[in-house]
Parts: C-alpha cells; structure tokens; sequence
C-alpha cells in the first residue's frame, strides 16, 4: 500500500484546495497546512480527543495510513471536502460530548477515514518536492493529534471527564455553525 | 501619586485618545475576537446564558455539566437554521421567555428531574441559537468566528457556574437568588417591552 501511495504522490499533480504558502512548497508550507485549513484542524482535534480519551494509539498508525493514502488521492480531484471533515468532527464531538464509549475497531476506522479526508484534502506541490511537503503534512497532524491525545488524557481523570464532554459539546457546536456558513455561501471553499 | 494611580491615569488618558473598534461594523467581519464579542453584546442573551450556569450549580450533580453541554449542541443547530433563513416563529418572545423562566428557576431554586431540565434549556437555546444565526455576517474565518461565538458562550454558562458556587454560604445563597430575581426582573422587561 505504501508503495502504491509512494507512486500515486509522485504523479499527484497539484489541487490547491486551499493555498498554503505562496512561492512556498517544501516543509514549511506542509506543515502550516493544517493549521491554516481550519477544518482539518478541527478535525484532528476531535480525533486526538477521542484517541486520547481512549487511551489508545494503534488508531494513530490508522491516522497516518489513511493519511499517507489520501496523498495519493489528492489527484483525483474530489472536489470540496470541507463539508465531509466538518461532518467527522460534528460526529466525533457528538461521541465525545456523550461519553459514548466505541470499540477500537471503530476507533480504528474513524482515524484512518480522518486521515484519509485530510491527506486527500492537501495540496502539494509536483514530483520529489510533494515528499517534503506531505512530511511536513505529516509532523503538524502529528503534533496536533499527539497533544490532543496528551491533554485529553489528563482531562479524562480530571473531574470525571467533564472537560472533555464539555470540548466535544463545542467541537460540535462549531462543525454545525462553519457547516451552515458553508451551506449559506453555497458550499463553495472558505 | 501611588503607582496604582499612575496606572489608572494612563489607562484613562488611552481609553480617551483611543479610536473606536467597530468590530460590529457590518460586512465580512474577522475570526475569533468577532465571535466572541457576539454573544455577549446582547443583554438579553447574557442574562440567560449566566442563569443557565446558575441553574446548574442549583440543580448540582451531573446538571452541573450537563446543561452546559447541551446548550452549545441545541443553540448550534437553531443557529444554523437562522444563517439558512429557515424561519422560526417566537423568536423574541421565547428569549424574553427564558430569562424570565430560568431567573425564576434560580430565585425559587427549583429541582425538577434532569430530564425536564434539559429539555427547558435546550427549547430556549434554540431560541438563542436562531436569534444568533439569523444575525451572524459573513466572517472572514468562520471556524474561528463559530469557535468564539462557542467559548464566549461557554464562559458565560462558567460564570454563571462560579457565580453558583456561592451556595455553599448562607450569605450566597442569598446572592444567587437575588442574581436570580434580578434575571427575571429582566427577563420580564424585556418581554413586556420595558428594556
């Protein structure tokens, strides 16, 4: 599969979905990525709370397959994915926010589909030059999901997990309203 | 002069010299500081955000977390309805409403099961959540703009929550009914057309 990925990143040709660094294709502009794209970053959230929550980490090794694949995908044009990431992060912060307990299985699966939508929704430059980039990719979802994990590990014995059905409670709250600006501008990319 | 007052004097002669914001100037507005102004420039809504918080510092136990996860959830999906233009009737009148009913709550300390008090928050955040919707400009971030509209919100339930906490004193439980009374007193004005 990877080398598959490996290929299919080769031949991606650009998307730019949304722009990250003009003039700027290397490391830096992978890694702010998924910053800038705040969807993503929501996203990722969510999934570092639940993975944390959880106390688990075989689904990040989900994460990152689904996201090394979705690189490979990023060729295929599949249009607008706000709506799609927003839509897994209301889902997630709705799990999280009702203490609903899920099986690793299903942990699994939500982190791999969370990386593939990130991964295919990322712009990158053509050719060896995409490697630097979706590393740089890679690190920032990394750092977002691992200190989300951290932190939600704390707040998992801290007041009984309040804090974090309270974080689900507005990640949700979030991924409605930014899907109701989505839908009034008329799904285009913000 | 003390350095106290050295401070406060060079605060005031900022405050004069400085020029207005117009955060809420109309048009496509900014992120986070946008959205977190928004929830807390109408009086209505912050009356009934902080009895929210009150009421579940009264209910106490799970209610003490529960309402303010729910609120969020219930003003949300009522918020997206108003930016779609999807009309409710009531509006107004269902948040006048709710600072009347949940300062009242607060005042007479009422307990009824968790359930039914769900069920009258998240009725008056839809309430709240259209109202918001319906007023929300095109933000230049909207997850940023919809992330502090929420933690604004969110801040306002924790004061009410902290504000609650007094209950463990005769004296503040005396506060927090007045706090509740003068939430429905609002409330009232603002159904009645007073304020």
């Amino acid at each position: 599969m990877i080398a598959v990925a490996m290929f299919l990143i080769l031949a991606a040709s650009p998307v730019l979905a949304h722009g990250t660094l003009p003039g700027d294709g290397g490391f830096a502009s992978g890694m702010l990525h998924p910053f800038l794209a705040t969807d993503h970053l929501l996203l990722l959230i969510s999934i570092g709370v639940l993975l944390g929550r959880g106390g688990m980490r075989s689904p990040l090794l989900a994460l990152l397959a689904g996201l090394v694949l979705g690189f490979g995908l990023t060729q295929l044009s599949l249009g607008p994915m706000q709506p799609a990431n927003l839509m897994l992060a209301l889902v997630v912060g709705g799990v999280l926010a009702a203490a609903i307990r899920v099986s690793g299985a299903i942990t699994i699966a939500t982190a791999f589909v969370a990386g593939l939508l990130v991964g295919a929704d990322t712009d990158g430059p053509i050719g060896t030059a995409a490697i630097t980039a979706y590393f740089g990719v890679t690190v920032a979802v990394l750092l977002i999901v691992l200190n989300c994990m951290a932190l939600a590990q704390l707040g998992a014995t801290w007041l009984n997990g309040i804090p974090l059905r309270v974080a689900g409670s507005w990640i949700t709250a979030v991924a409605i309203l930014v899907l109701a600006f989505l839908a009034r501008s008329g799904l285009g990319v913000i | 002069m003390t350095s106290l007052n050295r401070i406060m004097s060079l605060l005031l002669g900022m405050l004069c010299a400085a020029s207005p914001a117009f955060s809420h100037s109309g048009g496509v507005i900014g992120g986070l500081q946008s959205g977190m102004l928004h929830p807390v420039t109408g009086l209505d809504h912050v009356v009934a955000m902080v009895a929210v918080g009150l009421w579940g510092g009264i209910l106490g136990g799970a209610a003490l977390w529960q309402l303010p996860v729910i609120f969020p959830i219930a003003m949300a999906f009522a918020g997206a309805l108003g930016a779609l233009g999807v009309p409710v009737p009531g509006i107004e009148i269902g948040i006048a409403l709710s600072g009347l009913v949940l300062g009242l709550a607060v005042f007479f300390m009422l307990r009824p099961p968790i359930g039914l008090a769900a069920a009258i928050v998240g009725l008056f955040a839809l309430f709240h959540g259209h109202a918001h919707g319906t007023e929300l400009p095109e933000a230049a971030n909207p997850l940023f703009y919809a992330l502090g509209f929420v933690v604004a919100t969110g801040t306002l339930h924790l004061a009410g929550i902290a504000f609650g906490t007094l209950m463990k004193w005769p004296s503040g439980r005396i506060a927090v009914r007045a706090a509740g009374a003068g939430i429905a007193v609002a409330g009232a004005a603002f159904l009645t057309g007073f304020a």
